[in-house]
């Protein structure tokens, strides 16, 4: 009974058939979810952080015996934050209260699909507020979605003993910094004063720079890579990237990074306000043998004020459907402020009083050639005001319209940020910005 | 194939119980045709593959042994310290008083579970498919097919309403119950079956007098050996790697299985992201030796269920 | 797919079904009791999610939660639109056209050369090709971090001398579909050749032997006389491959997420048809647009699937027993 057989419509229409059937049934199911919130001043909350962060709640259980049992901490993968919030607006259960995430991810969930941060205004204290820098980053459309915990604001690294040696001064201004680029590649060639082979080279060079990326009021995205400062950054890079100073071999976290460390060439870094104890710290620099200077963050000629850009930096974010706003609010205000957590916590705290006494964890580190502690707390009130965390990804599109060409196929700065201003427009406008090129 | 000409079934195979033909042994032919140059082209080519499948591998097994700057700066396939993985395995113990633990013991429970339910429901589906007529088979079979091209990023948002729908949701059962349907699985019995099982056979059962279930359970079983080593290992991977299931059903780290747990663990370290610093001592060695130690049950599983696999009796499909 | 339609056909002829009839419209079968609980699971975790995502491809989810049957035919225009929708097809199709046949021959050939001559060194060769089928996730991402930079990779001979030297020159977007197959191919061609190599067990001695006698090299056996038997595997896995390969999502999710962490974006997140999917739904909460992106893949997936089983004639002679 050998047969020649294909495939049947007749099979296709009896699942269609039955995939119409199942109608009544899907509606039955989507009909099924409702529920309200109700407020409890007793009810306990879920705090969902990362490792490093659940002594965080260990510590706040300690100082708030009341509390103790009322914090249900989870660990999760918090770059998944925004969607686990879509699957749970579907479900209209399962938030957790207080989250710790980046200000990238809070501007991601605080559009109407996700809808998730509180507005913290009226719960935290203007004096406090005033206290904290970086708190720019939790602003959206006027109101306070979350409240910073640690900042990652550039400065200049620098290697103290050899510019003595060399006889160089360190650089204040961009245009100081190009001049001294074009110095270095003719009397010390293969020294390098920063890296262009990463993409947050975005951060480093544009943010830092002062281009103005993404300025966000209402729903309107301003952003203009054609303006000066954009075009002014482009043009030193396209000058000192063929000299080999600014390097496009490594990038911040490469392997060929720390042995250009090892071989002691790293003569000048602009980086982040964590890296002197996690990067240069035993990876790139010998730890203790106060090589690494820090110096203010470059800015342009003519600006009377530096203005900064970063590399990280982390923040905390309560849930609008939280039932115990008290404890949430307590809690994060503890967090983000108590010196004897965060005094000897890993990064720059965002408020400032507590950054005074996180000062003695590395005023005396033996890395450093002074006391670097003045020099970040000015950068960190330098933080770009007019830089609006968004709902999108810009750095992964820089990489891709720009580092990788100028990597693999020699193209210049300049001719890519037109392309990274397209793609950047596509990207805003699909995330339901209106963009504009007309600054506020 | 050419149109082709099935050979009856011998007599023989009625004849012969099925368990003996099987578990006859199959040796290597004697005659190979290869002569010396042939030898040499051979082994070097699969030692070439060897290494291409291999080399990550080992590295792998070298990594935990080895410390950070060590890992990127020493020769890729240096050994470090063996010392250090004793360490490691602390380091990853002192998280939330080694939850990981509790991870892997979840693992286990929902690969197993899982397991058990796909096979029992997947086996008698695809023996019935392909040997009998029940019916709405050739819908069942469309649908099945349909089914295995869905992807999982438009399944996901009905599964989970679906699954919270009836309280599932963050239980173990929201990850079993999804997961132990296998239409990969029903397929490849219902080819098996299709194509090996003499139906001769069955009908002489029958006529013995032989209810259904016995047939399945004393022809259909006993046949499916290489089958069931198959599917085993592939669903027993599959349900072993599985990250995104567990990821959207699961809220709490108790339930967490190990992708799930190791992804959030480490998600805030500057093992994979750099750019987060903190005092948590897990970094690249550490989760190097994690992934060691999530290889080594799927490897036993394999090594397992190969000797059904290659034991030589997908026969009947290469009866041609 | 076929054999079943052989199948379906014979019932309706003969007599002794007829006679049945009447008791079978009622009474379940041994057959549907054994298709029974099957038959659940596909309604329950496919068939119903399926009309599911249908039912929200045509709903609204301009705040996060759907607003059914609101938008129309909005959400399928919205994915035509999409500026990444070309370029996520482009980089499909690229890697479909490279991954298909570097699958299928790679499988087949290395399950050919293996079993040339079984022994212990064929068995250690294939666990070691299986193994890596065993590593997941981030683990996976770890070691593809080192493999794939030219500075730390135990391939790094190789790497410098193609003259990649910086990972970003080995990720470079042209790289992509070609990486991905050989990511692809390192996880999980190994259960492939298992099978395979299985199947090649199962052919008899005698017709090996009988061809040794005739004069047949190992080469011209493997060609002549074992590859025509295990055919029908072969097709089965293009099949597969293609089917499954149309999805193409995890390599580049988790090896652009991991690599973008360090700073080296050369991977859109929107890759493939299937990440772009996943973005509208889990970066933009549009779950409604990649309902719809979904079921065109699957539509093609579909087409596709029936292309090759009906070119190949694949189900042709199961039925004949």
């Amino acid at each position: 009974m050998q047969r020649r057989s294909r495939v049947s419509v007749r099979h296709m229409a009896h699942a269609v058939v039955l995939l119409l059937s199942l109608f009544p049934v899907m509606m039955i199911a989507l009909s099924a979810c409702d529920s309200g919130p109700s407020a409890s001043s007793n009810a306990p909350i879920t705090v969902w952080v990362d490792a490093d962060r659940m002594k965080a709640i260990q510590e706040y259980e300690a100082a708030h015996p009341g509390s103790a049992g009322k914090i249900h901490a989870v660990v999760v993968d918090r770059t998944q934050f925004p969607a686990k919030v879509l699957l749970e607006n579907n479900i209209n259960s399962g938030w957790p209260d207080v989250v710790f995430a980046e200000p990238d991810l809070v501007a991601q969930v605080s559009d109407a699909a996700h809808h998730f941060p509180l507005d913290l205004s009226p719960y935290v204290s203007a004096d406090i507020q005033k206290n904290f820098a970086g708190l720019d980053a939790c602003r959206f459309n006027g109101k306070l979605y979350c409240l910073r915990n640690d900042l990652a604001q550039y400065v200049l690294y620098y290697n103290a003993p050899l510019m003595q040696q060399f006889g160089y001064s360190v650089p204040t201004t961009w245009e100081q910094y190009e001049a001294l680029g074009l110095q270095v590649a003719k009397e010390h060639p293969g020294y390098i004063i920063g890296e262009f082979a990463d993409a947050y080279a975005l951060d480093e060079y544009f943010w830092g720079g002062k281009c103005p990326l993404h300025q966000v009021t209402g729903d309107t995205l301003y952003t203009n890579l054609a303006s000066p400062n954009c075009m002014r950054m482009a043009s030193l890079l396209d000058t000192l990237i063929p000299t080999g100073v600014i390097t496009t071999k490594a990038g911040y976290f490469d392997a060929g990074m720390t042995t250009l460390g090892h071989q002691n060439k790293i003569l000048m870094l602009p980086g982040a306000s964590w890296m002197g104890e996690y990067l240069f710290k035993g990876t790139l620099y010998p730890s203790s043998n106060h090589q690494l200077g820090v110096a203010a963050p470059l800015k342009w000629q003519a600006d009377s004020q530096a203005y900064t850009g970063a590399l990280g930096g982390a923040a905390w974010t309560i849930s609008n459907h939280t039932k115990n706003v008290k404890l949430a609010v307590d809690f994060v205000t503890w967090v983000t402020t108590n010196p004897t957590y965060l005094g000897h916590e890993a990064n720059f705290p965002a408020y400032l009083p507590t950054a005074d006494i996180w000062h003695q964890s590395i005023a005396s580190d033996p890395i450093f050639a002074s006391d670097p502690y003045p020099v970040l707390k000015q950068a960190a009130t330098e933080l770009d005001p007019t830089y609006s965390y968004v709902r999108f990804d810009d750095r992964t599109i820089f990489g891709t319209s720009v580092v990788t060409p100028v990597i693999t196929a020699g193209a210049t700065v300049s001719s890519k940020l037109s392309a990274y201003q397209a793609q950047l427009v596509a990207l805003a406008q699909s995330v339901g910005y209106q963009v504009t090129n007309t600054a506020p | 194939m050419t149109s082709t000409t099935t050979p009856a079934p011998t007599p023989l195979a009625a004849k012969t119980p099925w368990l003996t033909r099987l578990r006859r042994s199959r040796g290597a032919p004697a005659l190979t045709g290869m002569g010396p140059i042939t030898t040499l082209i051979r082994a070097a080519l699969l030692l070439l593959l060897g290494i291409f499948f291999g080399l990550p591998l080992l590295w792998l097994l070298l990594a935990p042994t080895k410390t950070d700057v060590q890992l990127t700066q020493d020769f890729p396939l240096s050994i470090g310290s063996w010392a250090k993985i004793g360490s490691d395995w602390q380091n990853l113990l002192t998280f939330d008083d080694g939850v990981i633990i509790q991870w892997y013991v979840n693992s286990i429970l929902y690969a197993l579970a899982t397991l058990v339910l796909a096979l029992a429901v997947s086996l008698p589906a695809g023996y019935a498919l392909a040997t009998m007529k029940p019916k709405g088979r050739g819908l069942l079979l469309s649908l099945t097919l349909v089914a295995m091209l869905l992807p999982i990023s438009a399944l996901v948002l009905p599964l989970f309403l679906e699954i919270n729908l009836v309280h599932l949701v963050n239980t173990p059962w929201s990850v079993i119950l999804p997961t132990a349907f296998f239409p990969f699985g029903v397929f490849l019995a219902f080819i098996y079956y299709a194509v090996s099982l003499p139906k001769d056979l069955l009908a002489a059962g029958r006529i013995d007098g032989a209810s259904e279930w016995q047939l399945f359970w004393h022809v259909g079983i006993p046949l499916a050996r290489p089958l069931l080593g198959l599917l085993i290992f592939l669903n027993f991977t599959a349900t072993w790697n599985n990250y995104f299931l567990p990821f959207v059903m699961l809220q709490d780290p108790s339930v967490y299985n190990l992708p799930v747990g190791l992804q959030a663990l480490i998600s805030g370290t500057p093992a994979l992201h750099p750019a987060l610093v903190g005092d948590v001592p897990i970094h690249r060695a550490e989760l190097a030796l994690a992934g060691v130690i999530i290889v080594l049950p799927v490897a036993l599983v394999f090594l397992f269920s190969q000797r059904f696999v290659t034991s030589g009796a997908l026969t009947g499909s290469f009866k041609e | 797919m076929a054999v079943l339609e052989a199948r379906k056909q014979v019932a309706p002829s003969p007599t002794k079904t007829r006679v049945k009839t009447g008791v079978r419209r009622w009474l379940p079968t041994a057959a549907d009791l054994f298709v029974l609980p099957y038959t659940l699971f596909l309604l329950a975790f496919g068939i119903l999610p399926g009309v599911f995502a249908l039912i929200l491809s045509f709903a609204n989810f301009s705040n996060g939660t759907p607003q059914y049957f609101a938008a129309g035919l909005q959400n399928y225009i919205t994915t035509f639109h999409d500026f990444r929708f070309a370029s996520a097809f482009a980089n499909m199709f690229q890697f479909l056209l490279i991954s298909v046949p570097f699958g299928v021959i790679g499988v087949t050939g290395i399950a050919l050369l293996l079993h040339m001559r079984t022994g212990w060194f064929a068995s250690a060769m294939r666990t070691i090709y299986f193994l890596p089928g065993a590593v997941a996730g981030p683990t996976s991402v770890l070691i593809f971090l080192f493999m794939l930079d030219p500075q730390v990779s135990p391939f790094r001979g190789l790497l410098t001398a193609m003259h990649m030297d910086q990972t970003i020159i080995v990720i470079q977007p042209s790289h992509l579909p070609l990486l991905f197959t050989l990511l692809g191919f390192f996880v999980g061609a190994g259960g492939w050749i298992v099978i395979f190599y299985g199947g090649l067990k199962g052919i008899s001695t005698d017709v090996l032997e009988a061809a040794a006698i005739d004069g047949a090299n190992a080469w011209q056996t493997a060609l002549y006389i074992k590859l025509p038997m295990i055919r029908r595997y072969v097709i089965y896995l293009a099949i597969l491959t293609f089917a499954g390969n149309i999805q193409i999502f995890t390599e580049p999710q988790l090896i652009g997420a991991s690599f973008a962490y360090s700073g080296i974006g050369t991977i859109s997140p929107t890759w493939s048809p299937n990440e772009l999917g996943y973005y509208f739904a889990f970066n933009d909460g549009n779950f409604g647009a990649a309902a719809a992106i979904s079921l065109l893949m699957v539509a093609i997936g579909l087409i596709g699937a029936l292309a090759i089983i009906r070119a190949t004639g694949f189900f042709r002679t199961d039925a004949a027993v």
